[in-house]
């Protein structure tokens, strides 16, 4: 494995709260490599540290110690915009409650990030074909309230490869749905994994989501310990 | 009393606490409110000060008289008097002198009344002071025919005492007048606001060059007989032109001429609360949305639905008594301004009025205080109603809220169809007794119907502006025009609040703007003379300012002069309705004036119809306002009897609302037996002339100071009160547009506070900080310009129904369509910037939001 093929770098990452006059460790020394087309579950009970990690992955956070490198590019000392623009081009984001914009149709929605990247023009095959990759081509006119729970996490996985990013940052993607719906979802995300070759974190508290992937850690109390 | 602890525990942790999470909004709403009490209640006091000042004028309240005679506007001989002697067992009579003077010092206009001042101190309640306290001091009131008797509080900043002199301009002649006595601040003189004085009458008659003449006789009834009865033995012994009527006619003839003028300012006024009651109800509806899940819980925790319901409503209620008690006490500031504007367009329009200070009691202001509450709690009427229904299985289950958009309703476009349908019906309802009702509410209906349409425009312009947007603007286009559809309510009633307020600033633009345009074109048309002459001081619709006849009809003969045209007014009752009875000479009107005509021959053939005939041209709002027509006869008491004049013509004029009959000075003098003038216009063979002309007027009246202005000086004075006259209506549109912007900021905070969430999956996606902004401002001019849109095309329509239908029915005025198209532009300019300005503010609001904070839901 060469060092092209790292995607995700943590290197002794620390991050630090405050809770009146307490102090929490919220990240404690997490170190992880995940290479490209990864699958990587993090299992941890609530609190355990799994959306701060994301956040600081997904550059919405910076970490108190430690470096984190996105396609070998620090985000330490990124300015806001840098860090917005990494987002933009490298980073994809699927929610548990799937967070669709409710006043765009489906077909918008999967066009959003493109036109936030002003890269709309030569975007219509995309979404035509991210749409039908994910099922929902003949739903495009719908508005997010007419589609069931699966179907809106389709649109948000097809909004998150829009723009061919190399990481996915998945947050309890399949705690709103019920266990077939959520078995779905996991498949389609591993199929666009390989298909897509972007790598993918998954979030969980549910340890069956555990076997989808390739690489397993469990993260408690911001201590992360691999499972594989 | 057991319960009480636990309700002020709720109240204090369920009210109270929240609304201080967010002072700034909480403030904004506040002064909205306030501003909206304020400027409702200043209009209320002005319009109640105005009346008020008729009411208490120096002829009603210093004669507490239970009839009066008088001659209809004109003076008539003090005979009359004499001839009500065999009726002592049944009456008391006070004769009255009525006039206006100019004090010199101040510049301000004095009513002076003429009276029997030792008969009439006991029965009118005044109490005079004199120089002397013996009879020496009260010798002076009867004896000096240049005596005046002042009140102790007279034109703010004078100080007249006992034994001094006061200068007056009376009828453009200087007086000195001795100051014999001073009224004491009791009784009436308390009640008055000091611009009058009093005299004794053979003083009065003498200053007003009225020997021998009276203006009224005051009758008192020694006994409990009924009115009817004491005129019907009365009346047989006096000339038929005399009128018996209860004194209190004239200030009711005044109130209903002021009736359709105060109406409009309340509606005016009216608007600026209006859009208050919405800034609550955004206020309650973000704090619904804010606390559902909280509300959620209660109801889970067993609250019933009112719980929820009563606490908006407590929150509606305290933020009514905080704005509505501020309010007030701007409202009492705002009132005096408000007085000012409504008075000089009062004295411009109507009648003179003296109304200088708001006499203001904080019990008056009760009311106001309470329907500013009253409006409060309505207002949280649908988001009370949202909270009470709000089910706690479903908004535990989060994210169930966030996808609700709006995707139109059939019922509301039918309704919103229907009501401006019968918005159209209504206009073309007639008036009643003489007040468009109908077209009033044809307003309140198109107001109705724009808010009821809002919601359907606003999905109309998402559906056909995105592509638009997204094109041009890109995803923050797409994004900010998609938006339009979420929070439909609170989006429609911004725009709603937004065009309402541009609704109105546009009708009255268009109806002010083309009533000017009207008005300077009949200017242009019928004011052909260079001069026009009268005495100066006082107003030019006081007729009570005459001149001698022949010392004008004297100035024909300086070179230059082509003709003069004697011109002889009065307000006179026709049908029960004040009339202006006006005279001139239609020979020099035919051959060199002109008049343009509605109705009947053009103005060169008056002459052979009118002179020395029983004839007359009539104003259109007389025509309106006495549905008469041409051919029609009308029927005048005069001195000398009565007079039947047939209608030739009806003319357009713009001067008097009261609407004016005209006949010839021929006539005019046949039957009134009067010959001073009251102005008089020449007509030059050359303009070049003029100047010189001005001086050898001057030399005919020696003893008299004389206003003269030239044909351009005249028409720019009468523009100049025209504007005055709108002043007011632009002030109300300005603090309405205020308030409005208010509301469209503070919708636009709500949107970015509501939408933290979304603008958190933006920026996780990788929108930048200014996109964000972009999106806000975008949406901001969006919904300005749907706002702009709506108000434009309502104003249009609601500008013709100010037109040809409440104006046409309160006043009588033909008005030409002008659309002052330039002003129009800048106005939707502005709108638009305030529009956007508004939007600032949330704009960077929603920038600085944290994104991961924003959707820190998961």
């Amino acid at each position: 494995m060469n060092s092209a093929d790292k995607v995700i770098c943590l290197e002794n990452v620390f991050k630090y709260y405050s809770a009146g006059d307490q102090r929490i460790t919220a990240l404690n020394n997490v170190s992880l490599e995940l290479n490209k087309g990864d699958f990587a579950v993090l299992m941890g009970p609530s609190g355990g540290g799994k959306t701060t990690l994301l956040n600081c992955i997904g550059g919405l956070d910076q970490p108190d110690e430690g470096k984190i490198s996105i396609q070998g590019r620090s985000i330490a000392g990124m300015t806001d915009k840098e860090r917005t623009r990494l987002r933009r081009t490298d980073i994809g984001f699927v929610f548990q409650f799937f967070n669709l914009l409710p006043t765009l149709t489906v077909w918008e929605n999967v066009e959003l990030p493109l036109l936030l990247a002003n890269k709309a023009e030569g975007g219509l095959e995309r979404i035509r074909e991210l749409l039908d990759y994910v099922g929902l081509l003949d739903r495009a006119k719908s508005f997010p309230a007419e589609l069931s729970g699966g179907q809106m996490q389709r649109v948000a996985i097809a909004r998150a490869l829009g723009p061919k990013p190399s990481a996915i940052l998945a947050d309890e993607p399949t705690g709103n749905l019920d266990s077939e719906n959520g078995e779905k979802i996991l498949e389609l995300m591993q199929q666009a994994a390989l298909d897509f070759g972007a790598t993918v974190i998954l979030a969980t508290h549910n340890p069956k989501i555990m076997e989808h992937g390739n690489r397993r850690w469990e993260i408690r109390d911001g201590r992360l310990s691999s499972l594989n | 009393m057991e319960s009480l602890p636990r309700f002020r525990d709720l109240f204090v942790c369920l009210v109270l606490r929240p609304m201080r999470a967010d002072p700034f909004r909480l403030f904004i709403t506040i002064i909205g409110v306030a501003v909206g009490v304020a400027v409702f209640l200043s209009i209320q006091l002005a319009n109640v000060q105005t009346m008020r000042s008729f009411e208490n004028s120096v002829d009603q309240a210093l004669g507490k008289a239970d009839a009066v005679i008088h001659a209809d506007g004109a003076s008539f001989d003090e005979l009359a008097f004499r001839k009500l002697i065999p009726f002592r067992k049944w009456i008391k009579a006070y004769p009255v002198i009525e006039g206006f003077g100019i004090e010199q010092a101040s510049g301000e206009a004095v009513e002076v009344l003429g009276t029997d001042l030792l008969g009439d101190s006991g029965r009118r309640d005044f109490f005079i002071k004199t120089k002397e306290e013996n009879l020496k001091g009260l010798l002076p009131l009867i004896l000096d025919p240049k005596g005046i008797v002042l009140p102790e509080k007279f034109i703010p900043g004078s100080n007249y005492k006992a034994g001094e002199t006061i200068d007056f301009l009376i009828n453009g002649k200087m007086e000195r007048l001795n100051v014999n006595a001073i009224l004491e601040k009791k009784g009436v003189a308390r009640a008055l606001n000091g611009n009058f004085a009093i005299m004794d009458i053979a003083g009065a008659q003498y200053i007003f060059d009225r020997v021998g003449k009276l203006d009224r006789i005051d009758i008192e009834f020694l006994s409990d007989e009924a009115f009817e009865s004491i005129r019907e033995k009365i009346m047989p012994a006096l000339p038929d032109y005399l009128r018996f009527d209860r004194p209190e006619r004239k200030t009711e003839q005044v109130g209903k001429m002021l009736r359709a003028f105060q109406y409009n300012l309340t509606a005016l006024s009216f608007v600026s609360l209006l859009v208050a009651l919405y800034l609550i109800y955004n206020m309650l509806a973000l704090s619904v949305v804010r606390r559902r899940s909280e509300i959620g819980t209660l109801r889970a925790l067993g609250a019933s639905p009112l719980l929820p319901a009563g606490i908006f409503f407590l929150e509606a209620t305290l933020i009514g008594v905080a704005g509505s008690a501020l309010g007030v006490w701007l409202g009492h500031y705002l009132a005096q301004f408000s007085l000012t504007a409504v008075s000089t367009t009062v004295n411009n329009l109507y009648a003179p009025n003296y109304a200088e200070a708001v006499e203001f009691k904080w019990d008056q202001a009760a009311a106001h205080f309470i329907f500013g509450v009253c409006v409060s709690a309505f207002s949280a009427i649908i988001p009370a109603w949202d909270a009470a229904g709000t089910a706690p299985t479903l908004v535990l289950r989060r994210g169930s809220y966030d996808l609700k958009i709006f995707l139109g309703n059939r019922r509301l476009n039918a309704a919103a169809m229907f009501v401006l349908a019968f918005a159209g019906f209504c206009s073309l309802a007639p008036p009643i007794d003489g007040f468009p009702y109908f077209g009033f509410f044809a307003v309140f209906l198109i107001i109705l119907g724009l808010s009821l349409s809002t919601p359907s425009a606003l999905l109309w312009a998402r559906d056909h502006w995105s592509g638009f947007c997204k094109r041009n603007l890109g995803a923050e286009g797409l994004l900010a025009c998609m938006n339009l559809s979420q929070n439909v309510g609170r989006n429609a009633l911004a725009v709603s609040s937004l065009a309402i307020a541009f609704m109105m600033i546009i009708s009255m633009s268009i109806m002010v703007h083309s009533f000017r345009q009207t008005v300077i074109v009949w200017l242009e048309q019928t004011l052909q003379a260079d001069l026009y002459v009268r005495p100066a001081g006082g107003r030019d619709i006081d007729y009570k300012a005459v001149l001698p006849a022949n010392k004008a009809e004297a100035v024909r003969s300086i070179a230059g002069v082509k003709q003069v045209d004697l011109f002889r007014a009065m307000d006179i009752t026709y049908n029960e309705k004040p009339v202006a009875l006006g005279s001139g000479d239609f020979n020099a009107l035919s051959r060199y004036g002109n008049l343009v005509i509605k109705e009947g021959p053009p103005a060169s053939e008056l002459a052979k119809r009118l002179v020395g005939q029983n004839r007359a041209i009539v104003s259109e709002a007389f025509a309106l306002k006495h549905n008469a027509h041409l051919g029609e006869t009308l029927k005048l008491d005069t001195p000398a009897g009565p007079l039947s004049i047939e209608i030739e013509a009806i003319y357009f004029d713009y001067s008097r609302e009261r609407g004016y009959i005209i006949i010839d000075r021929q006539t005019f003098l046949k039957y009134y037996q009067d010959s001073a003038i009251n102005s008089f216009v020449v007509y030059l063979e050359d303009e070049k002339h003029l100047e010189r002309v001005r001086t050898e007027i001057l030399k005919y009246f020696p003893d008299q100071l004389l206003s003269m202005r030239s044909n351009a000086e005249l028409r720019k004075d009468v523009i100049e009160i025209f504007d005055k006259t709108f002043a007011i209506t632009y002030s109300l549109e300005v603090i309405a547009v205020f308030v409005s912007a208010l509301g469209l900021f503070n919708t636009l905070i709500s949107l970015a506070l509501e939408r933290r969430r979304e603008i958190g999956i933006l920026r996780m996606l990788g929108a930048f900080k200014k996109q964000v902004r972009k999106v806000i401002l975008i949406e901001a001019g969006l919904l300005g310009l749907i706002g702009s849109i709506l108000g434009f095309t309502a104003g249009i329509a609601v500008s013709y129904l100010l037109i040809f239908v409440i104006n046409k029915q309160s006043f009588g005025w033909t008005i030409q369509v002008h659309y002052p198209y330039g002003f129009l532009a800048l106005l939707a300019l502005f709108f638009w910037s305030v529009a956007i300005s508004a939007g600032l503010f949330p704009a960077r609001l929603a920038g600085r939001l944290d994104p991961k904070e924003a959707v820190r839901t998961e």
